[in-house]
């Protein structure tokens, strides 16, 4: 069941009636099984998975919780990390772990032949595993107090709204949240809808209505030169952005809606003046979740202090593979380790060249050409994230240059109209960014009256309607 | 609180639902891209087969390699229920729905293509449409497994005409034709059909003559088609061979039940096609129904490969399709076949 299946339209509003109407002391009862329902609508295998991380993580917590012997403590610590990661690298890495170790062995002509795993990646691992994670090695570092109600432990893990492709809750954030009875509040539940419309908006009419450009380009790369290439890598910018924030919107707004506070994930990000800024904005739970528990960790070991420069490659090349057991998840991890690195290396030399140039005088001027330059780093990179292979993306960088006559965008996949609306709802998409970015009180629609709300909400859901791709197009993360 | 909010919910929508409405009428006349031409005649099939309930002695179910039985060649009254690219999932569905309100049927046909096993049109989303069509025309109550949403689209699709508002081309044709009005693109021929009464279980493929050229070079596209349509679905469906043997024996019984005589047929192929088609899966189909005539005593009539018909060009609409003519030759035979069998 996917958030933009009629599935869910029947399934979500049937849990937030049967969720109110319960007593308190049934909602959490009523919201796992919702939970697990949903989460084995995929497939119900991938519910005994969960379940069993859940157990590690919670007996472990239970463990740490009642011993003050730091070794001990350590131990279930690692026992709690081992099995999650463990499970996480049979499933998402041994494969490509193999497939790597054959390819170095062939070059010296070592047969190295083990079989496949070849197992279906199971939705959303990578997300739940990070948040049971986060829950052991907070009670570890004594951050949070081990949870001992099992089924509200099982429902953190769970929580439908986020649980396949995040955001990644934090134990402290979102558990004590199950403890708290929410009441029905018409303004939260309104404002939940809302922020659910906005994702569909996101979803159906620019993500899907670009992926069909992006996926005819990339997918066959070498039928292209020049300006197919650089339009393709553009829109996958978008397409990309508003599939993953769309799913942010949904599970934050259907949270929402019963009550409970999820932490943003996105903010605006492609209005981010610094590779560094944009990941303050982008994936906002898996950045905090990589700067909390490696970043500073890696950072604080003095004796073994390398060149600060090095923990961002590794911080990055971690991210990148965090997204796909592929190397060209490697390659995009670090290149941004490299921008990032770049930027201290050259912090100097460019504020000269900053203050020779009179930028301060022109702090607007300034604005958009940090914008400008770190949009087309990020473009840059996400080649390697969009290649369906390294010599597909290899192919793409050699000739994004290549043969750069006029094809008119719309000849590929889109016709004239089918673009037309795309470039009008990103147009829309970047309006309302810069409104939200200025902070502009007037356009909150809440301060409105209702007819003005009211058409509003209208228009969204028309658009929607009308200009939708409805073809269940799954979300790109659920591959993560 | 909640009965003030669900007051204005319930406002909220009925406006929403009376805008819908009102802009599903204003696109009215214009044909969606998304509905199939086909819908019309399945509407008109289904309508035409309930009116002669009384009279049908044999029904032809599958895909459309249906058009390969010719029922005046069997001399049976029989009524062509075939839909293009329709799956077993598909063709179980619609017997159950509506066999028991036809009571002399005592023979029903089933084709067999090579790929049938391996085919779900629910797999595949841009096959989609063709569940949902079924649904919205059929008297049935339940969907197949798992195909909840197809259910609902179909069933929606017979109370309320979604198919104006939500649109395939997204309204361009619609602001083409509200505002340029004359530009508007001829509707499908829909109306005309549903409207004249013209009986769709006369055969509509006249007997057309391709070359061998013709048919040959054809056969490499449509083969490659054929290919990356069924590894969509396999992708989409990871047990499919399970569940169209599990729909088949489903159906199988359900027509012994009600001593129906199941016959299975797979029409000739032109020869180039078959050289192309994987032989993997044809095997793999004949041992299915290798193993189904052993277990259920259906009966099972190959002539996919028969060198008479194979090589003959002029039998052939396409490469994997009969002709009228060819359909009267191969109904010829099979009668034969049937009545050895019967002796």
């Amino acid at each position: 069941m996917t958030f933009n299946s009629l599935h869910f339209l029947l399934f979500f509003p049937a849990v937030v009636v049967g969720y109110f109407a319960l007593p308190f002391r049934y909602r959490w009862l009523f919201l796992l099984a919702a939970s697990y329902y949903f989460y084995m609508s995929w497939r119900a295998e991938y519910g005994l998975l969960l379940f069993a991380s859940t157990l590690v993580a919670y007996g472990t917590g239970l463990l740490m919780g009642r011993t003050p012997d730091p070794r001990k403590r350590r131990v279930y610590l690692l026992v709690s990390l081992i099995s999650n990661l463990g499970v996480l690298f049979g499933f998402k890495y041994l494969d490509f772990f193999n497939e790597s170790l054959r390819g170095l062995f062939n070059q010296f002509n070592i047969f190295y032949d083990v079989p496949a795993f070849q197992v279906l990646l199971p939705v959303g691992i990578s997300f739940y595993t990070f948040q049971a994670l986060s829950y052991s090695i907070d009670v570890y570092r004594g951050r949070k107090t081990p949870e001992t109600h099992l089924g509200i432990f099982a429902l953190y893990l769970s929580f439908f709204p986020q649980l396949v492709a995040g955001p990644i809750e934090r134990s402290a954030h979102l558990l004590p949240q199950f403890h708290e009875k929410h009441d029905f509040d018409d303004q939260r539940v309104t404002a939940g809808l809302r922020r659910m419309a906005w994702g569909f908006f996101k979803k159906l009419v620019i993500a899907d209505r670009l992926a069909l450009y992006v996926n005819t380009v990339y997918n066959s790369p070498t039928d292209y030169t020049g300006l197919p290439l650089i339009v393709a890598t553009y829109l996958f910018l978008w397409q990309l952005y508003c599939d993953f924030s769309a799913y942010s919107d949904i599970a934050i707004g259907a949270a929402q809606v019963m009550g409970f506070d999820l932490m943003e994930n996105f903010r605006r990000p492609f209005f981010a003046r610094s590779i560094g800024e944009f990941w303050q904005r982008w994936h906002i739970s898996l950045t905090t979740w990589f700067r909390d528990y490696v970043y500073i960790p890696l950072a604080r070991r003095r004796r073994f202090r390398w060149h600060p420069s090095l923990d961002f490659f590794i911080l990055f090349v971690l991210i990148g593979l965090w997204h796909g057991a592929n190397w060209t998840f490697i390659i995009f991890g670090l290149l941004h380790g490299f921008y990032m690195a770049w930027g201290i290396w050259t912090q100097g030399t460019r504020a000269n060249l900053s203050r020779l140039a009179a930028l301060k005088s022109y702090p607007r001027v300034t604005t958009l050409l940090e914008v400008f330059v770190t949009f087309h780093l990020l473009a840059f990179s996400i080649i390697f994230f969009r290649a369906n292979s390294l010599s597909d993306a290899l192919y793409i960088v050699s000739h994004l240059f290549a043969g750069l006559e006029w094809v008119p965008p719309y000849q590929i996949a889109l016709g004239a109209y089918e673009f037309a609306v795309a470039i009008l709802a990103i147009a829309i998409l970047e309006l309302v960014h810069f409104v939200q970015e200025r902070g502009l009180p007037q356009m909150n629609l809440s301060r409105h009256p209702v007819w003005v709300r009211w058409s509003a909400y209208y228009l969204l859901l028309f658009g929607i309607l009308i200009f939708g791709q409805f073809g269940r197009t799954e979300f790109i993360y659920f591959r993560f | 609180m909640i009965k003030r909010f669900a007051l204005k919910a319930a406002l909220f929508l009925s406006i929403g639902f009376a805008l819908a409405a009102a802009l599903a009428y204003a696109a009215h006349a214009i044909w969606p891209d998304s509905v199939s031409n086909e819908y019309a005649d399945y509407q008109l099939q289904v309508r035409q087969l309930r009116e002669q309930a009384d009279e049908i002695e044999a029904l032809s179910v599958g895909n459309s390699h249906s058009l390969a039985l010719d029922f005046e060649t069997l001399g049976q009254r029989g009524y062509h229920l075939w839909r293009p690219s329709g799956d077993l999932f598909e063709a179980r569905y619609q017997l159950e729905a509506l066999v028991p309100s036809l009571p002399n049927v005592h023979t029903v046909y089933i084709s067999t293509s090579y790929g049938l096993f391996r085919w779900d049109n629910g797999a595949d989303p841009e096959r989609e449409f063709i569940r949902q069509e079924m649904y919205s025309i059929l008297p049935a109550a339940t969907p197949l497994p798992g195909d909840l949403d197809n259910f609902m689209l179909g069933k929606l699709r017979s109370v309320f005409p979604f198919d104006y508002l939500i649109r395939a081309d997204h309204w361009k044709n619609v602001f083409r034709g509200l505002l340029v009005g004359r530009e508007v693109p001829p509707q499908a021929d829909r109306f005309r059909r549903e409207t004249d009464g013209q009986d769709l279980n006369t055969r509509f493929v006249e007997c057309t003559l391709l070359s061998d050229e013709e048919l040959a070079e054809a056969a490499e596209r449509d083969v490659a088609a054929y290919r990356g349509r069924m590894s969509t679905m396999a992708a989409g469906n990871t047990h499919l061979q399970r569940d169209t043997y599990h729909t088949t024996v489903e159906l199988i019984r359900f027509l012994q039940e009600r001593d129906i005589r199941v016959v299975f047929y797979t029409p000739p192929y032109y020869e180039s096609y078959i050289k192309l088609s994987d032989p993997a899966m044809i095997e793999e189909m004949k041992q299915i129904m290798g193993r189904l005539q052993q277990e259920y005593g259906v009966e099972y009539y190959d002539l996919s490969a028969d060198e008479e018909l194979i090589s003959d060009a002029r039998l052939f609409l396409n490469t994997d399709h009969l002709n009228l003519c060819g359909a009267r030759v191969f109904s010829t035979r099979l009668n034969q076949l049937m009545q050895s069998h019967n002796r």
